[in-house]
């Protein structure tokens, strides 16, 4: 039982991990690692600044909480403070896992998986290089809080990951795909996912060009427009980077125009996957936030501290890598919703344009970019040769203004192993994808 | 257990962070952290387990036996008898008074700066990396630093950053200094110049950029001896300019790093020659990439407490020439790349990236901001026939930041 120190807020976050790492590096299993530890993140709030400690020794916890009191300075009001009254009080308990605990599997079973779903990169001739991965991660969170909050929740994922690099004369690719699921019972099949890679990388690395470039209609796959609406909106949408600038407000107020009325984009932690979160790490429920909406701008994720500097309110969005890290506004899962279009009627309306499939890497400050891996020509309605481009780039105002097709399916995903990096807080799971997006002009090089 | 060898990795980092946020300290962070890997090796094979903070021995020793089960070859000599310690020491500031530094330090700033608004961190760290087992090995290092990271964005500006200026990590708090470094960095960000010319342009990167970066990538020996590096079947022949020569360097206080790597191996001098003149002397091999592919060991294993080291091609360093930056530019204006974000190279290794910061600078000082950029060239070129050199002096008087400087293509954005 833990004694909160008076006149402050403060809240204490216990983090249960268990994990487990393994990989083939050209066949042979180079790479094992199981953890399981428990540590803790505390805070304490004294309306003017917060302050953190966070230990590896759950026995200090209490400690730890009275020594950072005594750097603060208690206030009577504390309960009217603008932040804690956008803090809650919720109890409850949200544990999906108990069941398909990755702890309950035998780490012979999690290296069998992993040794038969290489077994493609094994017998395909002509790969230079050749890695697989198995990774699971489960979490479960204890979140306690001085306004009485009582959480008790969990997230898992499995995963399967395939890199390789195959080699044509001169010419090489790199590339890599994944599969994953919640438990390792669910996880699919990932043999039949890296033989398709496996083939369409042998053949574009054969085939392909480089492009000529220049500024042409593009279409983005999901995986690309979910990178895209991450790296170019998503991260702007953060509240953090707004604080103390008035005339940013006025430049991100709610309503105003950033794209076609077809367009639509939300933040949502509620989706399974990399980005869901039943809570996020200051016991705020996670939801869905519309941050464009039919077009406008509709909303921005929030903390309890970044909500009440502008006097909005919490998203479910404070998050925070491990233990060691205070939660800041991240992104969940983020995507661009579905249209009414199919892939074939986008291509189709395209004289000459590229179709953008899978993307090494990509940025957004005030220009994006995206690194393509494969990509191919759009020629006459319909798709064409493989082409080789070096970055896709734009003005992100412009260039959601300029997206005027949406297929109808959806397909979110992860990072397959990495996440988000903001700062000093990297890798954060995140969730990403959408539909296929056709954008009037691109400036491709 | 006989015919068993135990080896023990702690890592322990004791880290105080100042968070700043709209110009101000808003938070103080402490975190102390104590890792504890345990390896086994029985001359086939490899078993690892880990703990954060307090631990049982034996169930560490359990998990660890079951690991080597997994089957992990490691038939290579263990690292044998060797004791040194090696300690950083920090001067001028402490855990404890941070903040108040922190809260001075922004204080000026806010009143030198007030239409920027600066966000990120000040950072006291002492960390001790350590490596123990049961031949006699017994290594160990302290470090301990200051830095400083502040980004900003001008008020009224649409980006999420407009730019940043850094110090550390330090081993000794000058605030004054810093600062005065940071005011004229900022006075020259706030001057708008027009790049002199479109063309084959001077260009200076600091070392922890995308240039070195990829050679980094280039000199794995996994990469190497699959065949897949740029510079495969290229030991002993001159791939770059002979004024390039590169280590792979652990000296403590200038690379932040212990002076052994993961599998405790270390040089006298705390670096081995990689480059010399532009000759390709050696790959970066850890024991199992050297038994994999015949290539001589360098000692650059890295890794976690608890994980199986990994050849790893991290801490280069570029020899010093014998000229300042300013010497080498020769009275040539230079392009000093400060932000670049969305770039890359491609596999056959040539390069473009987008420049959304870069400063026009002098040889001494920076003169102005220049519009945003792009930026190509080669990686043989860059550092082949366009390499101009690295600079004898730094940048910064307070950590060590000497100067990368080659000839690349530069045009404005939107050109």
């Amino acid at each position: 039982m833990l004694n909160f120190p008076r006149g402050l807020y403060s809240d204490v976050r216990i983090e249960e991990v268990w994990s487990t790492s393994a990989g083939l590096v050209l066949g042979k299993l180079e790479q094992f690692v199981s953890r399981h530890y428990r540590a803790a993140f505390i805070r304490v709030w004294d309306g003017v600044r917060w302050y953190y400690a966070s230990t590896s020794s759950v026995d200090s916890i209490q400690s730890e909480l009275d020594s950072l009191a005594a750097m603060a300075s208690p206030a009577e009001d504390i309960l009217d403070d603008p932040v804690v009254r956008r803090l809650g009080c919720a109890t409850g308990r949200s544990i999906l896992f108990d069941a398909g605990h990755v702890a309950g599997v035998e780490t012979s079973d999690k290296l069998a998986k992993l040794r038969s779903s290489a077994e493609p990169l094994e017998r395909r001739a002509g790969l230079a290089d050749s890695r697989c991965y198995y990774i699971d991660n489960n979490k479960r969170k204890t979140f306690l809080s001085s306004l009485g909050a009582d959480l008790e929740f969990d997230r898992q994922t499995v995963l399967l990951v395939a890199a390789f690099e195959v080699a044509h004369g001169e010419s090489r690719l790199r590339e890599k795909c994944h599969v994953g699921a919640g438990t390792f019972a669910d996880l699919p099949d990932l043999v039949p996912v890296l033989e398709e890679r496996l083939d369409e990388a042998a053949s574009f690395v054969r085939d392909s060009r480089p492009v000529d470039g220049g500024r042409m209609p593009v279409v983005l796959s999901p995986m690309a427009a979910g990178i895209f609406a991450h790296e170019s909106f998503g991260h702007k949408s953060e509240a953090d980077f707004m604080l103390g600038d008035e005339s940013m407000l006025a430049e991100w107020a709610m309503g105003r125009r950033v794209g076609s009325e077809e367009l639509n984009i939300v933040d949502d932690g509620t989706v399974s996957g990399p980005g869901y979160n039943a809570y996020d790490d200051e016991g705020t429920p996670s939801r869905r936030t519309w941050l464009v909406r039919d077009g406008l701008l509709a909303g921005r994720l929030h903390s309890a501290s970044t909500a009440a500097a502008l006097g909005e309110e919490p998203t479910g969005n404070a998050r925070s890598i491990s233990f060691e890290y205070e939660p800041i506004p991240r992104m969940t899962t983020t995507f661009i919703l579905p249209g009414r279009e199919t892939f074939d009627g986008l291509v189709s309306g395209i004289d000459d344009g590229l179709f953008v499939k899978t993307v090494n890497h990509g940025s957004g400050l005030s220009t994006f970019t995206l690194a393509p891996s494969m990509s191919y020509r759009i020629r006459g309605g319909r798709l064409a040769e493989p082409v080789g481009v070096s970055v896709i780039t734009g003005d992100v105002m412009e260039t959601l203004g300029l997206i005027d097709g949406l297929s109808g399916e959806l397909d979110l995903r992860g990072a397959g192993g990495g996440g988000c990096g903001k700062m000093e807080q990297y890798p954060l799971p995140v969730g990403f994808g959408g539909p296929f997006v056709r954008v009037g002009a691109m400036e491709v090089r | 257990m006989p015919g068993m060898t135990r080896e023990r990795v702690v890592i322990g980092t004791r880290k105080t962070t100042a968070r700043i946020a709209g110009s101000e300290v808003k938070s103080i962070r402490r975190s102390d952290v104590l890792q504890t890997g345990l390896r086994l090796y029985d001359g086939r094979n490899i078993g690892t387990a880990g703990a954060i903070g307090s631990f049982d021995p034996a169930e560490l020793e359990k998990r660890a036996l079951d690991s080597i089960s997994c089957g992990i070859e490691y038939p290579w000599e263990i690292q044998g008898p060797a004791v040194r310690r090696e300690t950083v020491s920090l001067k001028g500031i402490g855990h404890d008074t941070l903040a108040g530094e922190a809260g001075s330090f922004m204080a000026a700033m806010r009143s030198k700066w007030p239409d920027l608004v600066f966000s990120e961190s000040f950072t006291v760290e002492d960390t001790g990396i350590s490596i123990r087992n049961d031949r006699g090995l017994d290594l160990s290092t302290v470090l301990s630093s200051v830095a400083v990271v502040l980004t900003y964005r001008a008020l009224g500006s649409t980006g999420i950053i407009d730019g940043w200026v850094s110090a550390g990590p330090c081993r000794r708090w000058d605030p004054d200094g810093i600062r005065a470094e940071f005011d004229e960095f900022l006075e020259a960000w706030h001057e708008p110049v027009d790049l002199p010319r479109s063309g084959r342009l001077p260009v200076v990167f600091g070392e922890s950029s995308l240039p070195l970066n990829r050679l980094s990538l280039e000199l794995s020996g996994h990469r190497y001896g699959t065949g897949t590096s740029l510079l495969a079947g290229c030991v002993g022949e001159k791939v770059f300019s002979e004024g390039f020569s590169l280590s792979q360097s652990r000296v403590p206080s200038i690379d932040d790093c212990s002076f052994f790597d993961a599998e405790g191996v270390f040089h006298e001098g705390y670096s081995l020659g990689l480059i010399g003149g532009g000759v390709l002397r050696a790959v970066c091999t850890d024991r199992r990439t050297a038994a994999r592919f015949s290539l001589p060991h360098t000692g650059s294993a890295s890794g976690g407490y608890d994980t199986i080291p990994q050849a790893s091609a991290d801490h280069l360093r570029v020899e010093r020439s014998d000229r300042t930056l300013s010497e080498l530019l020769g009275g040539e204006p230079a392009v000093y790349i400060a932000l670049a974000s969305g770039g890359d190279f491609t596999p056959e290794g040539a390069f473009a990236t987008p420049v959304q910061l870069a400063m026009l600078h002098d040889g001494t000082r920076f003169v102005g901001r220049l519009p945003e950029l792009r930026i190509s060239s080669h990686l043989f070129r860059m550092f082949g026939d366009d390499w101009m050199g690295q600079s004898a002096d730094d940048i910064s008087a307070f950590y060590d930041s000497p100067s990368m400087v080659m000839r690349m293509d530069v045009e404005k954005a939107g050109d």
